[in-house]
């Protein structure tokens, strides 16, 4: 065979395109991962660190967010701050962040105030609703939880995020509190009373209500892939519990859903945090925080972290960017609050000043 | 409302004058009550008296005239006082000598109170549960009717009031009887659409204040039966229903609550001037209704039947003494206690004026009160009067007061499902005080001061906190009280000319002294919440033949919402200034007053409780008619 310059031609043009070509896929890739990265990390005043949701005064209408920036500056009212002095309202219960919108829950307001939660400016408010409380979001929609009122059962309202507008509205039982999505299934707890409804996604039936303990609060899902409620108890009665649930037996009435309980012997606030892992549940009381592994079958005898310069712990959270333990101790409501600090081992960090009546966390998704 | 306002003229009335061209405001006269010992025995106290019976309600009447705090959730909405830098429920309100706080929470709502229907109102200032029994740490109200004046006379009075925001009074006196029988009966009406544009920096914008009017009206009669000339039996049976949608804070919209208070209360008062001494004997029952709807209904009623009486007995020209017992019977209601709840209380007291000489008055009150079958703090208090100065135009007299008052904790404190705590102490209160009057007349001028300066230890006090899910009250707290009240007032007259003029100041520290939790002091030396540290009061009145012109102004510093007095949580000073002007007109039996008022002149956006919006600048016009 000669190998002639045709050839030789031929193989230059060949190797030039491809390494243009190459050369192309590369950039193109470089390029692309660099908007990837610039769209993971949206830009605004607020958005690195947590923040802390502080209830306010009932009545007083004082109810604010705090945000703690990852270089520990603490900035009070930032949704006043950045809104023209507007008010946040009254009790601020809860705040979710989800594709960098926050849904702040006001509960005595009776609104969510929807901000981009990197700047914290005011995109809308969806007003109407009856008492919510907390808020999960899933493929467009927002699942409200109500109280409705004290004396009549809870609701479910499904807010179309895309037109701003409830669209359906499914009653659970008394004090709806907590909502967690899983697997097309929500599950509701309802606090004045000792179950959890469980709600097909779909078709906005409630499809189970699974007895569990009294006053349940906190749904955490943990590293199985359970679902754990964490249940204050009765005024008085002492029996507060951690109760453990099978997602999979939800769709089965007569199932039994209960895997275990925990009793505590004591009376807790039920809100609680588990570690990004999904292996240890932190719940709390006035001063002390206590740990659970998901395999434990009995409570911990002592607590995990005691701080003797608390006043009433209120709320607990963990930021899974830096595995950091949160908790808000509300001091009576009596003042500012303050926020504490701990590794996920137990050793405290630092603590911060945040609103009245400190008492929940959102964390930037 | 065109059509309203031409009924009005349509309609007019006449009212007889009483002693003051404005029953709005009213000029308080500081009195120094020593010298009878029939009639008070507060020596050493601070006491104001104020001119009751105009239209309006006892909240609007003290928030404008004295230098005290009101916490008000809005314009005629739920109004509870603060003396002297106290809570809501240490301020005893009595009404015939019976204390009206309700035993559920221990307070009264004084915008539901409508002043027209009193016609005696006095504040005492300071501890006074040595006479007064429990609550009356920061001071007492006195509400009450005139001795009976058994002579042949018959008046009819009537008012017509139109004022901005919707507001309409209907109010009727009339008496009428001899010198057996006197009878007197008092109505009122009053509607309040109370739809006052604000424009408050939570909101941004101006809004128009909704769910907020507010439907009062009660009725009083009394009949009085002189058995002879020296004894007499009253009877006095009043009604109040207070229909209000709830104003909401600035920040709640889409708010329908309503408060529907019903209070009924009816005494039996006997009287004999007997040679030995005189003797009184009263009996009543206080009825409170109230029912909180806000989609579904929830109802609290309380109620409380006594039986008080009381003998004094002067001994020589020098001693006066008193004894007093009294019973009662509390009850509750509420779906939020177990059960309905049932109290005894009995209570005794001696209280004793001693003229050590003409100048020199000395007075010891003691009283023993037993609640619950517990004993409430035993409470002394000594009082004492020197006049160093007694001329035909100067007077210049000192007192001063020591005292032990005390708080019953209340039904709700106790009984509360869930937090309440059965074990409570009653809150404990420790005060001096003293204070000087001056008085001076030259030619047509007269001058007079009154400097009190007063300091307080309160123990024990009350307070709800967080437990868990559940609220529960504790004894946990301590504040130290001090401060200073001054008051001026000038007058002139010549000829057809008058004119007064007064001016009070109140320098407030109430300071925390007990951290909530051991471990902190965060809140130890620090102002209470809603205790302004300076308030003043000003009047100017001047009258000339039958025009009278009347301005006040009122100026409230600023009050911290919070424990820890952050500035970020604090309510800024306001100034307020209101005016009115009227006419006097008679003809024969008939006499008439016609007045313009106008109330926040500077339309100044101000709250007395955080983002609860209070209203601009308005104006009324009222028409008094009388015959008698």
């Amino acid at each position: 065979m000669k190998f002639g310059i045709w050839d030789v031609l031929a193989i230059k043009q060949f190797v030039t395109v491809r390494t243009r070509i190459l050369f192309c896929v590369i950039v193109m890739i470089a390029v692309v991962s660099s908007c990837d990265d610039d769209d993971n990390r949206p830009s605004g005043e607020y958005a690195d660190g947590v923040f802390v949701v502080n209830e306010g005064v009932f009545s007083a209408g004082n109810g604010s967010v705090t945000h703690f920036s990852d270089n520990k500056v603490a900035t009070q009212n930032v949704f006043g701050l950045v809104n023209n002095g507007r008010a946040l309202g009254d009790v601020v219960q809860s705040m979710l962040i989800e594709d960098n919108v926050g849904y702040v829950v006001v509960n005595n307001s009776k609104k969510i105030e929807v901000v981009t939660a990197s700047t914290f400016e005011s995109l809308y408010t969806l007003e109407g609703l009856a008492l919510p409380r907390y808020i999960a979001v899933d493929d467009g929609f927002a699942y409200v939880t109500e109280w409705v009122s004290f004396t009549e059962p809870g609701r479910v309202s499904v807010v179309d995020l895309g037109n701003r507008a409830v669209v359906d509205q499914i009653t659970v039982g008394y004090g709806a509190e907590n909502i967690l999505e899983d697997d097309d299934l929500l599950y509701v707890s309802n606090s004045f009373a000792n179950t959890v409804s469980v709600i097909d996604e779909a078709s906005h039936e409630v499809i189970k209500t699974i007895e569990v303990s009294s006053s349940p609060g906190e749904l955490l899902e943990d590293a199985n892939g359970k679902i754990w409620v964490v249940c204050g108890g009765a005024f008085g009665g002492n029996d507060g519990a951690l109760v453990q649930i099978d997602p999979s037996k939800s769709k089965q009435e007569n199932a039994e859903s209960v895997i275990k309980t925990i009793a505590l012997d004591m009376n807790i606030t039920y809100k609680a945090a588990i570690s990004p892992d999904g292996t240890n549940i932190f719940y709390f009381t006035d001063k002390e925080v206590y740990r659970l592994n998901i395999s434990d079958t009995a409570k911990p005898n002592d607590a995990f972290i005691e701080e003797t310069n608390a006043t009433s712990f209120y709320g607990v959270g963990i930021d899974r960017r830096t595995n950091v333990l949160y908790v808000a101790d509300s001091k009576g409501f009596a003042g500012q609050g303050t926020v504490y600090r701990y590794q996920l081992n137990g050793d405290a960090i630092d603590n911060f000043t945040a609103g009245i009546g400190a008492g929940g966390f959102a964390f930037h998704d | 409302m065109i059509a309203r306002a031409v009924a009005l003229v349509c309609t007019l009335f006449v009212l007889v004058g009483t002693s003051t061209a404005q029953t709005d405001t009213t000029y308080l006269k500081e009195v120094q009550v020593y010298g009878l010992p029939v009639t008070s025995h507060a020596v050493g106290a601070k006491v104001d008296q104020l001119l009751a019976g105009g239209i309006g309600t006892l909240s609007d009447k003290l928030g404008a005239e004295i230098p005290l705090y009101l916490k008000s959730y809005g314009n005629n909405q739920l109004s509870t006082i603060s003396i002297r830098g106290t809570t809501a429920s240490q301020t005893a309100v009595l009404w015939n000598g019976i204390n009206i706080n309700l035993p559920t929470i221990g307070q009264t709502d004084l915008a539901i109170i409508p002043l027209y229907l009193f016609d005696e109102l006095s504040v005492r200032y300071g501890g006074s549960s040595a006479l007064y029994g429990s609550d009356a740490i920061g001071g007492s109200i006195l509400l009450g009717q005139k001795r009976p004046v058994f002579a042949k006379k018959t008046t009819l009075m009537l008012d017509q009031q139109v004022a901005s925001f919707g507001r309409f009074d209907t109010g009727i006196k009339a008496s009428w009887g001899g010198n057996r029988w006197q009878f007197s009966t008092k109505a009122i009406h009053t509607y309040l659409e109370n739809d006052f544009p604000y424009h408050s920096p939570a909101v941004g914008h101006e809004k128009r204040q909704n769910n907020a009017s507010v439907r009062n009206y009660g009725i009083d009669q009394q009949i009085q039966y002189q058995i002879n000339d020296h004894q007499y039996i009253g009877f006095e049976a009043m009604y109040t229903d207070n229909h209000r949608h709830v104003q909401p804070p600035v920040t709640n919209n889409d708010s329908h609550e309503v408060l529907d208070d019903r209070n009924t209360r009816v005494s039996l008062k006997y009287h004999n001037q007997m040679a030995r001494g005189i003797l009184t004997v009263t009996t009543a029952y206080v009825l409170n209704d109230e029912d909180y709807i806000d989609g579904t209904t929830s109802t609290n009623r309380s109620d409380q039947f006594v039986l008080q009486t009381g003998f004094d007995r002067d001994y020589g020209t020098r001693l006066n003494i008193r004894y007093g017992v009294s019973y009662a019977r509390y009850h509750g209601e509420s779906t939020s206690f177990d059960d309905n709840l049932v109290e005894y209380r009995f209570d005794g007291y001696v209280s004793s004026r001693y003229l050590l000489s003409n100048r020199w008055l000395l007075n010891l009150d003691l009283r023993q009160a037993l609640y619950d079958g517990r004993y409430a703090p035993f409470s002394p208090s000594f009082g004492t009067e020197y006049v160093l100065v007694d001329q035909d135009k100067q007077k210049f007299s000192v007192r001063g007061q020591a005292s032990r008052a005390y708080r019953v904790p209340t039904l709700n404190d106790r009984y509360w499902i869930p937090g309440g705590n059965p074990s409570l102490k009653p809150e404990d209160a420790l005060q001096v005080e003293m204070g000087a009057h001056w008085k001076r007349t030259i030619n047509a001028f007269g001058v007079q001061s009154n400097v009190t300066a007063y300091r307080g230890w309160v123990s024990e006090m009350i307070v709800w906190r967080p437990t868990g899910n559940f609220w529960s009250p504790q004894n946990l707290q301590e504040v130290d009280l001090y401060g200073v009240e001054a008051s001026f007032g000038g007058n002139w007259t010549k000829g057809a000319t008058s004119v007064k003029t007064s001016v009070q100041y109140a320098f407030t520290k109430s300071i925390n002294k007990a951290a909530i939790n051991p471990a902190d002091g965060w809140t130890v030396g620090k102002q209470l919440p809603y205790v302004p540290m300076h308030n003043l009061r000003a009047n100017v009145f001047a009258g000339y033949k039958d025009w009278a012109l009347n301005v006040n102004c009122d100026f409230t510093a600023r009050r911290y919402t919070t424990l820890d007095n952050i500035s970020m949580y604090s309510l800024d000073p306001f100034f307020l200034a209101n005016a009115g002007i009227s006419r006097r007109m008679k003809w024969r039996k008939l006499s008439a007053e016609i007045g313009v008022q106008v109330r926040n002149i500077f339309n100044v956006y101000y709250e007395m409780l955080e983002n609860h919006a209070m209203p601009g600048r308005s104006v009324g016009v009222s028409v008094k008619m009388g015959v008698n």
